[in-house]
C-alpha cells in the first residue's frame, strides 16, 4: 500500500508538470510539442512513479486471496451459507395472512439486515468462485433482494394479490443461490466440499 | 441466472399506466423548458427525479386515488414509473445547455434539425449502451447511487412508518434552512477554513502551505454532505483523491517549482487548479474507466450472458424477460449509430473528406458517447456527483481532433454526447431507485426509452427560443449579449457554454493540454488495476473537482462510517438513510423554489 501510495503522488505530482516551465514558451507549443517538451522534464520520473503503483497493485493482488474472507470472520460475521440459510427460514416464515405491518416490517429488517450481511460477502465470495460464477450467483440474489421489496410495495400499497407472488419469486431466486454456493463447494466427481 | 420471468401480468399491480407516463412526459417537458432557462442563468443542472416523485404522489395518489376513486392508483411502483419518465424526459436540458449555446454564440452555420438528429441519437444511445451494464452497476458492484436511495426513501415514505418519516423530514428542514441561509448570504456557500487558518497564523500567500490551507474550503451543501453519507466507506477514496490533490500533489507542484513565479492567494489556487490537478484529473478519469472496463470484463461478460439466456429462456418458456432484449438494444443501438453517422456526413459536406474518414469520425463520437456514459454512471453510482460539462469538453477537442477543426460537427457530437450521458447517469439512478422498491427493470427501461426523444425537442426549442429573446431576433444569452453588458435582470450568461466556446477558441489555435490528459490516463490505469472498485473514476473525478466539494463528501462519508461503528448497521438504515435523504432533496428542492421565486421576482 506504501508503495502504491507513493507512485501515485510522485506520478500523479509529475503528471500535473507543466511542459515547459517558462510561460511564453507554454503557449508557443502545439499539441506534439506539448508532449514532447512534457515527457524531456517528467517522463523518468512519472514513469519511476507508474511503475511504483504497478508493483504496488501487483502485491496487493498477491496478498488479497483470503484477504477479504479473514477480515469477516474477525469481525465475527456469519458465512454466507449460515446467512442463506436464515434468509430462506425468515421467508418461508413469512405470515403474508397476518396484519399488514408485521409482514412488511419482516420483510424490511430482512432485506436491511442479513441480506445487507451476505452481500457483503461479495469479495470473500468472488475470490473463492471466481468473478464469472459469482457475478451469476448475485444476479439471483438480487432477484430475491429485488422480489421481496416488490412484495414489501405491494403490502403497503394494498395490492394483496401480488405479494405471494413475489415471495415466491425470491423464494425460487434463493434456492438457485443456493445450489450455485453448493456447487460451488462441492469438487468435481462428489468428494467432500472443499470451502 | 436462469431465464426469469417478470413478476406478473400487467394490470395485477399497478406499474405502468397510461396516466404514470402521461403526467411524466408532462412533468418532464414543464420541467425541461425551466431547467433549460436555468442553466442559461446559473449554470448548473437539475435532476428533477425528487420532484417528480414528490408531485406523482400528489396527483397519482392524491388526486387518482382520493379524487377520482381510481383503485390502487399512486402506487409506489406506478409513482416510480412516472418519476422515470419525467427525469428521463428533463435529463436532456443540461445536455443542451452545456453545449449548444456555445455553437450559437460562435456564431457559426449550422443546422437546426441535425442538431436535433444528433441530440436525439444521443438521447436513445445513452439509455441503451447504460441498460445492459445494470447488473454490472446495481447487484454485482453495488453501487450506493445515492440521489437514486433518496428517491427510493421518498417513494418508501407511506409504509416506512412514522419515525422514519419524520427522520426524512427533519432532514429535509435542515436542508432547507441551511440553503436557505446560504442563499439569503447569511453565510458563504465556501467556508473558509484553510484561509481562515491561513490568517490566523499569518501564512505567507505563496508557496506550498499556502496553496494547501487556501485550497481547503469546505462546501456547505447539505445534498453533497448527504451523498457522502448515503455512500458511506464506499465514498471514501474519492475524499482521499481530494487530499492526495491539495494537500500532496499541488503543495508538491509549487515547492517543486511547477508554478509561475510570484503567484499568490487566489491566483495561486486557480493556476494550480486550472492548469495542473484538473486537466490532469480529466485525463485519470478517461484512462481509470478504459481500464475499469478491462479489468471488470469478466462480470460484464456474465451480465451480458445472462441477459442473453433470461431473453432466450422468455422466447422458449413464453415467458416475459426483466430485462430488455439484447437484440433490440442492438438495433436502437444500430440506429442510432447511424444516425450519427447522417449528422457527420451532412456537418462535413463542404470539406472534401474522405467517406471513411466521415465514417471514422462518427465512430470515435459513439465510442467517445459509449465510455463518457459509463464514466458518469460510475460517478454518479459512487458519488452523485456526475462531469457532463468535462466530458462535453473531451468530446469536442476530440471530434476538433478527428475532424480537422470542424467546431460545427465537434459541437453537435458534443450535445449528442452531453445528451447520452446525462440519459446514462438518469437511466441508472432510476434503476437504482428500482430495485429498491421492486420494479421491474424491464419496464423502466422501455419507459424512458419511449420519451427519450421528447426532452431534447424542448430544451433545443427553449434555447433557440431565448436566443430569439434578444434585441432584433437575436443575440439573446451569453457573456456578450446586451442584458449581461448592461447588467440588467434578464441577463442570460450561459456560464457552461461560454466555458466550451473559450475551449474551442482554445482548441482551435492548439492549447488543449493532451499531455496532461494521456499522462493522467495511465495513472487512472493503474489506479483501476488496484483491487478496490472504481478506484480510477475516483480519484480522477476527486481531482478534476474543486477540493471544497470532496472534503464536505468526505465529511458525510465520516460521519457515516462512525455512526455505523457506535451504533450498528440498523442505524444506518433507520436513521442515517432517511435523514441523508431529506438533505438531498430538501436542498433541491429548496434551491429550485428559490431561483424560480427570484427570477420571477425580477431579481435574477
Amino acid at each position: 500500500m506504501v508503495c502504491f501510495i507513493l507512485g501515485l503522488v510522485v506520478s500523479a505530482t509529475y503528471a500535473a508538470r507543466p511542459a515547459s516551465l517558462d510561460a511564453e514558451h507554454l503557449a508557443t507549443l502545439s499539441s506534439r510539442g506539448l508532449l514532447s517538451s512534457w515527457a524531456d522534464g517528467a517522463l523518468v520520473p512519472y514513469l519511476a512513479g507508474l511503475l511504483l503503483m504497478v508493483v504496488g497493485v501487483v502485491l496487493a493482488r498477491w496478498r488479497r486471496p483470503g484477504l477479504a474472507a479473514r477480515v469477516l470472520a474477525r469481525a465475527g460475521a456469519s458465512s454466507p451459507e449460515a446467512l442463506l440459510t436464515r434468509i430462506e427460514a425468515a421467508v418461508a416464515a413469512l405470515d403474508l395472512q397476518g396484519p399488514t405491518e408485521v409482514a412488511s416490517q419482516r420483510i424490511s429488517e430482512l432485506v436491511e439486515g442479513e441480506m445487507t450481511e451476505f452481500v457483503e460477502h461479495g469479495p470473500a465470495l468472488t475470490e473463492r468462485l471466481g468473478m464469472l460464477a459469482y457475478s451469476e450467483l448475485i444476479g439471483d440474489f438480487a432477484v430475491a433482494e429485488r422480489s421481496l421489496a416488490r412484495a414489501w410495495s405491494a403490502l403497503i400499497d394494498g395490492a394483496h394479490e401480488e405479494v405471494p407472488l413475489s415471495v415466491e419469486r425470491a423464494r425460487a431466486a434463493l434456492g438457485r443461490v443456493r445450489t450455485q454456493l453448493e456447487s460451488a463447494q462441492s469438487p468435481p466427481g462428489g468428494g467432500p466440499a472443499s470451502a | 441466472m436462469k431465464g426469469e420471468a417478470a413478476p406478473n401480468a400487467p394490470g395485477a399491480y399497478r406499474e405502468v399506466t397510461l396516466a404514470a407516463m402521461l403526467l411524466g412526459v408532462g412533468q418532464g417537458m414543464l420541467m425541461t423548458a425551466a431547467f433549460t432557462y436555468i442553466g442559461l442563468k446559473l449554470g448548473f443542472g437539475i435532476t428533477g427525479s425528487s420532484i417528480a416523485a414528490i408531485l406523482g404522489f400528489a396527483l397519482l395518489r392524491g388526486v387518482g386515488r382520493g379524487v377520482l376513486k381510481v383503485r390502487g392508483a399512486g402506487s409506489i411502483l406506478e409513482t416510480n414509473i412516472n418519476q422515470t419518465v419525467a427525469s428521463g424526459v428533463n435529463t436532456a436540458s443540461s445536455g443542451v445547455v452545456f453545449t449548444l449555446p456555445a455553437l450559437i454564440m460562435l456564431g457559426h452555420e449550422y443546422s437546426v434539425w441535425v442538431v436535433l438528429l444528433a441530440a436525439t441519437a444521443g438521447s436513445f444511445m445513452g439509455v441503451i449502451l447504460i441498460i445492459p451494464l445494470r447488473k454490472q452497476m446495481v447487484e454485482v458492484e453495488r453501487l450506493r447511487f445515492p440521489s437514486g436511495v433518496a428517491v427510493a426513501t421518498i417513494l418508501r415514505t407511506p409504509g416506512a412508518g412514522i419515525k422514519k418519516g419524520a427522520l426524512l423530514g427533519i432532514g429535509f428542514g435542515a436542508a432547507l434552512l441551511i440553503t436557505l441561509l446560504g442563499q439569503l448570504g447569511v453565510f458563504p456557500e465556501d467556508i473558509p477554513i484553510g484561509p481562515w487558518l491561513a490568517s490566523a497564523f499569518d501564512v505567507a500567500p505563496e508557496g506550498a502551505l499556502s496553496l494547501s490551507l487556501l485550497g481547503t474550503t469546505f462546501y456547505l451543501s447539505m445534498a453533497n454532505i448527504g451523498a457522502g453519507m448515503l455512500s458511506g466507506k464506499g465514498g471514501i477514496p474519492f475524499a482521499l483523491g481530494g487530499i492526495l490533490a491539495w494537500w500532496l500533489v499541488g503543495p508538491i507542484a509549487v515547492g517543486a517549482g511547477f508554478t509561475a513565479p510570484g503567484l499568490a492567494g487566489d491566483e495561486l489556487v486557480s493556476s494550480v487548479y486550472g492548469q495542473l490537478i484538473r486537466p490532469t484529473g480529466i485525463g485519470m478519469l478517461i484512462g481509470g474507466a478504459l481500464a475499469g472496463v478491462v479489468v471488470s470484463l469478466p462480470a460484464l461478460r456474465g451480465a451480458l450472458r445472462s441477459l442473453s439466456a433470461a431473453a432466450r429462456a422468455s422466447r422458449v418458456e413464453g415467458g416475459s424477460s426483466e430485462e430488455l432484449s439484447p437484440r433490440l438494444l442492438g438495433v436502437g443501438l444500430a440506429a442510432s449509430v447511424l444516425a450519427l453517422v447522417f449528422v457527420t456526413w451532412v456537418a462535413t459536406r463542404g470539406q472534401a473528406m474522405h467517406p471513411l474518414q466521415v465514417l471514422g469520425a462518427a465512430l470515435v463520437g459513439a465510442l467517445w458517447i459509449a465510455l463518457a456514459g459509463l464514466i458518469v454512471a460510475q460517478a454518479t453510482g459512487a458519488t452523485d456527483i456526475s462531469p457532463l460539462s468535462g466530458l462535453a469538453l473531451i468530446a469536442v477537442t476530440l471530434m476538433l481532433a478527428v475532424t480537422s477543426g470542424n467546431v460545427v460537427l465537434a459541437v453537435t457530437i458534443g450535445v449528442a454526447v452531453c445528451i447520452a450521458t446525462g440519459q446514462c447517469a438518469d437511466m441508472m439512478t432510476d434503476l437504482k431507485t428500482g430495485h429498491l422498491i421492486g420494479a421491474v427493470p424491464k419496464r423502466q427501461q422501455l419507459s424512458q426509452l419511449v420519451v427519450a426523444w421528447v426532452g431534447p425537442g424542448i430544451a433545443i426549442g427553449t434555447t433557440l427560443l431565448l436566443w430569439q429573446a434578444g434585441p432584433g431576433g437575436t443575440g439573446g444569452f451569453g457573456p456578450d449579449s446586451v442584458a449581461c453588458v448592461e447588467k440588467t435582470a434578464d441577463c442570460l450568461p450561459a456560464p457552461q457554454a461560454a466555458v466550451l466556446k473559450g475551449l474551442i477558441e482554445g482548441v482551435v489555435s492548439g492549447t488543449a493540454p493532451v499531455d496532461k490528459y494521456l499522462s493522467g490516463a495511465g495513472i487512472g490505469a493503474a489506479l483501476a488495476a488496484f483491487p478496490v472498485g472504481g478506484l480510477g473514476v475516483l480519484v480522477g473525478l476527486a481531482m478534476y473537482l474543486p477540493f471544497s466539494i470532496t472534503l464536505s463528501y468526505g465529511f458525510g462519508c465520516v460521519v457515516s462510517i462512525v455512526l455505523e461503528r457506535r451504533k450498528g448497521r440498523r442505524f444506518t438504515a433507520d436513521k442515517t438513510v432517511p435523514i441523508a435523504a431529506g438533505f438531498i432533496v430538501g436542498e433541491a428542492l429548496t434551491a429550485l423554489g428559490y431561483t424560480l421565486v427570484k427570477m420571477l421576482g425580477g431579481g435574477g
